[in-house]
């Protein structure tokens, strides 16, 4: 029998021996539990949590950075309380087109039908028999229009059509073929080009939003079925046109920023809360503080579409220059709250990440402000309207929650 | 000739390497007063309940012992633990793995050695856990505490041993104390709205000692061995501010040897170290004073055994000490009982030495019961 030379067993002996000493201290567990005051450090940790009132030394509000006609929706609504309605305009359709791969182009004779697609976005599924009302428009309307204005095209004369929503449907495409006539007034050489106006009826008031043609999940479509001239009238052909502008007016007003601290709505608004600079060093402790609630009194009720639920959001600001300040790309440095339409309870906003990061040396030349908007921005109708600093006991205010200094002993 | 170098530099800069790493297996109660006070014993040593740590060539306890040392020869020690604390209402098991003594030590000419050790002083690692609720915002939020301390002191010497005579060892070791202890304090909060608080502090540590010691064989039979080390004040200076100077102690220790036959043989050791010298500096920082501390080791060595061929040293001890820094007003103190074999390989250019130790140490109602496996590796390349 062959032996392995002694000091090959040797190696392997140490090897074995390095192996099982390894493997019995693999486990590294050396928390004990805390038996306080004997078994546990010296330092104790030390929570204060206070509010400071006066810390908001300046204020100012802004409007207009998403306008409606920029927003993802149209709103219509033809309650007391909102009105609302809606205005698309429609570009010329093709007039010839080419039937087969090789085949020579053909000229639209007639057209035999028009069918108008809408996306829903939401609706008050308590509200039945909900219907949208299609006018026709001047042409050339345009983002001046006000509501009155434009109600006043609303008569039955303009009346293109009036597209159902069926009750089962909650959010998705509703399509109607338009009677018969509705567009034989257009002239020729508009080739389809159109304006509508929409309005909304229910069994009772409601709100209703649809897709404008900046929203990604659709928009209001026309489809103009067209015959070919003679001698090719046998072919028919679809037209699809899509809105190159539209916009929505709604009343109330909202609310002129030059005179109130709004944020969120449409078109969207922005606050600017400067800080003083005698910030307590606690509040930017990054080690210490554990939270940091700004506290925000509203003036009136959240405003917007009767229960929607919204958020506004607070973003430190990178560099002031007022409306048009560079903020956060995102709520990293900041913090957001949820509100409901009708709201009138104090607005809390978590601002912690921010004041931390204020605290550290790359914060050190951030300006001490933040902004209050729309999260995201113009992607619905909640607003707030907030007191500014200089509103007394309705100002806002920083409540602080935080870790006093911890006393390490030494040694 | 040039492998023999080669090896023996190796050996060197492992020994040198390993220098952060030295740390001794961790206790709960290594949160008290400076920590734990550290026993850097070969493996040989800790399975005799470190009764032969004055004998012994690879404990530096005794610089004499370093005469020991016929050739350039490197050893380590690794010490796995298992930890059982208990405090009468709460308990937990814990684990750790530490390497607590590396060694190098070279012939000079036929009668001086020197040598290098880095070995454990006190042992700073380790880590508490509590829990609670407080009122926040009018609300009843509960909470983690876990605070952790990770590092220690270690004792580089540098040891010097010259044989006098074929009886007599005397040595010498200058020491210097060094390390850092990371301590990271951490409160987690039941509630996402609250932020996690963390903390942290680094204290550093420095200072030195001269060690003295001699071994003597006065029969055949017997041999004695002591030493006395004294040291500067250990300076902390920790990150979060502060700066302390704390007053180390004395520390004198001996230990008799009888071999009543080739191959058999015990011992028994005693040692003192004044740490009541650090109480005005520990009171200062708000810490319980310490107190002075004595430590007692009986075992022996029996080389009968025979294995393949090879002697196997078996061996057996009881130890038994004092801890200076008290925990709620009462005394800490532990006791062990170790044990052991070893082998050796390679035409004995390699000697494996494997210990148990099982032990408690306790103050009051509080007891840590553990079970600690050494594993010491010599190489005389």
């Amino acid at each position: 029998m062959r032996t392995a030379p002694p000091r090959r067993r040797a190696h392997a002996t140490l090897g074995a021996v390095a192996l099982a000493a390894l493997g019995f201290g693999c486990t590294e567990n050396i928390a004990a539990p805390g038996r306080c005051p004997g078994l546990c450090p010296s330092g104790r940790v030390q929570i204060v949590d206070t509010t400071y009132t006066g810390i908001v030394v300046g204020d100012s509000s802004f409007r207009g950075y998403v306008n409606p006609s920029e927003g993802a929706f149209l709103l219509l609504a033809d309650r007391d309380s909102l009105q609302s309605a809606g205005v698309a305009r429609f570009g010329p359709r093709g007039s010839a087109w080419f039937p087969g791969v090789n085949d020579t182009a053909v000229s639209a004779r007639k057209v035999d039908s028009v069918a108008i697609s809408v996306y829903v976005r939401d609706r008050d599924t308590t509200v039945r028999n909900v219907r949208i009302l299609v006018y026709r428009l001047p042409f050339d309307v345009d983002t001046g229009i006000t509501l009155p204005e434009l109600q006043r095209y609303f008569v039955d004369s303009l009346l293109v059509d009036s597209v159902s929503v069926p009750d089962s449907v909650s959010a998705g495409i509703v399509t109607k073929t338009i009677r018969a006539g509705s567009f034989d007034t257009l002239p020729e050489t508009d080739s389809g080009a159109v304006a509508l106006g929409f309005a909304v009826r229910a069994a009772s008031p409601t709100v209703l939003s649809i897709s404008s043609a900046d929203d990604y999940l659709g928009t209001t479509l026309l489809a103009w079925y067209v015959h070919a001239k003679a001698p090719r009238d046998t072919v028919t052909h679809k037209f699809t046109t899509r809105p190159d502008f539209d916009t929505f007016v709604y009343a109330p007003a909202p609310q002129n920023a030059d005179s109130a601290l709004v944020a969120g709505g449409l078109p969207s608004a922005r606050t600017i809360l400067r800080f003083g600079s005698s910030l307590p060093p606690e509040a930017t402790d990054s080690l210490g503080l554990v939270r940091a609630t700004l506290i925000l009194t509203p003036t009136r009720p959240a405003f917007g579409r009767p229960g929607e639920v919204f958020r506004i959001a607070a973003r430190g600001i990178l560099r002031d220059n007022g409306a048009k300040s560079v903020i956060f790309a995102d709520t990293s440095a900041g913090g957001t709250t949820e509100l409901t339409v009708g709201d009138s309870r104090e607005i809390h906003i978590e601002i912690g990440r921010l004041l931390r990061a204020w605290g550290t040396s790359g914060g050190d030349s951030l300006p001490r402000a933040l902004m209050l908007l729309g999260e995201p921005d113009g992607l619905g109708m909640g607003e707030v309207s907030i007191s500014g600093h200089a509103a007394g006991a309705a100002a806002p205010r920083l409540r602080i929650t935080y870790v006093r200094p911890y006393a390490f002993g030494v040694p | 000739m040039r492998r023999h170098v080669l090896r023996s530099a190796a050996l060197a800069a492992a020994a040198l390497a390993c220098w952060a790493q030295v740390a001794p297996a961790d206790s709960v109660f290594g949160i008290r007063g400076l920590g734990l006070l550290g026993r850097p014993l070969s493996a040989r040593a800790a399975a005799t309940g470190g009764a032969f740590g004055l004998f012994d060539a690879a404990t530096p306890m005794n610089p004499a012992t370093l005469g020991l040392w016929r050739v350039t020869s490197g050893w380590a020690v690794g010490a796995a633990t298992h930890r059982r604390f208990d405090d009468g209402t709460a308990s937990a098991s814990l684990g750790s793995t530490r390497f607590p003594l590396f060694g190098f030590a070279s012939p000079v000419g036929r009668r001086l050695v020197l040598a290098i050790t880095v070995g454990e002083y006190l042992d700073r690692t380790w880590a508490v856990r509590d829990s609670g609720v407080t009122m926040l915002r009018d609300t009843a939020v509960s909470f983690v505490d876990r605070a952790r301390s990770v590092g220690g002191v270690s004792d580089l010497r540098l040891g010097v041993a010259y044989r006098a005579s074929d009886r007599l060892l005397v040595g010498i070791g200058l020491h210097a104390l060094a390390g850092s202890t990371s301590l990271s304090v951490t409160r987690t909060f039941s509630s996402v709205a609250f932020t996690t608080f963390s903390d942290l502090a680094v204290t550093d540590f420095t200072g030195t000692g001269l060690s003295v010691g001699a071994q003597m064989r006065v029969s055949g039979k017997f041999t004695v061995s002591g030493m006395a080390r004294v040291n500067s004040r250990l300076k902390a200076a920790s990150t979060a501010g502060a700066t302390v100077r704390v007053a180390m102690p004395y520390e004198i220790a001996g230990a008799v040897g009888f071999s009543p036959a080739a191959g058999v043989s015990f011992s028994a050791s005693a040692g003192l170290q004044t740490w009541a010298r650090a109480a005005d500096s520990l009171e200062a920082a708000g810490q319980p004073r310490s107190r002075d501390v004595r430590n007692v080791s009986l075992g022996g060595e029996v080389e009968r055994l025979r294995l393949g061929g090879r002697t196997v040293p078996v061996r057996l001890g009881y130890r038994w000490r004092q801890l200076p820094f008290p925990l709620e007003g009462a005394a800490l103190a532990e006791h062990a009982l170790g044990g052991g074999f070893g082998l050796t390989l390679a035409g004995g250019r390699a000697t494996v030495d494997l210990g148990l130790e099982v032990g408690d140490r306790a103050a009051g109602a509080v007891h840590e019961r553990f079970t600690t496996g050494y594993v010491g590796v010599i190489v005389r390349p």
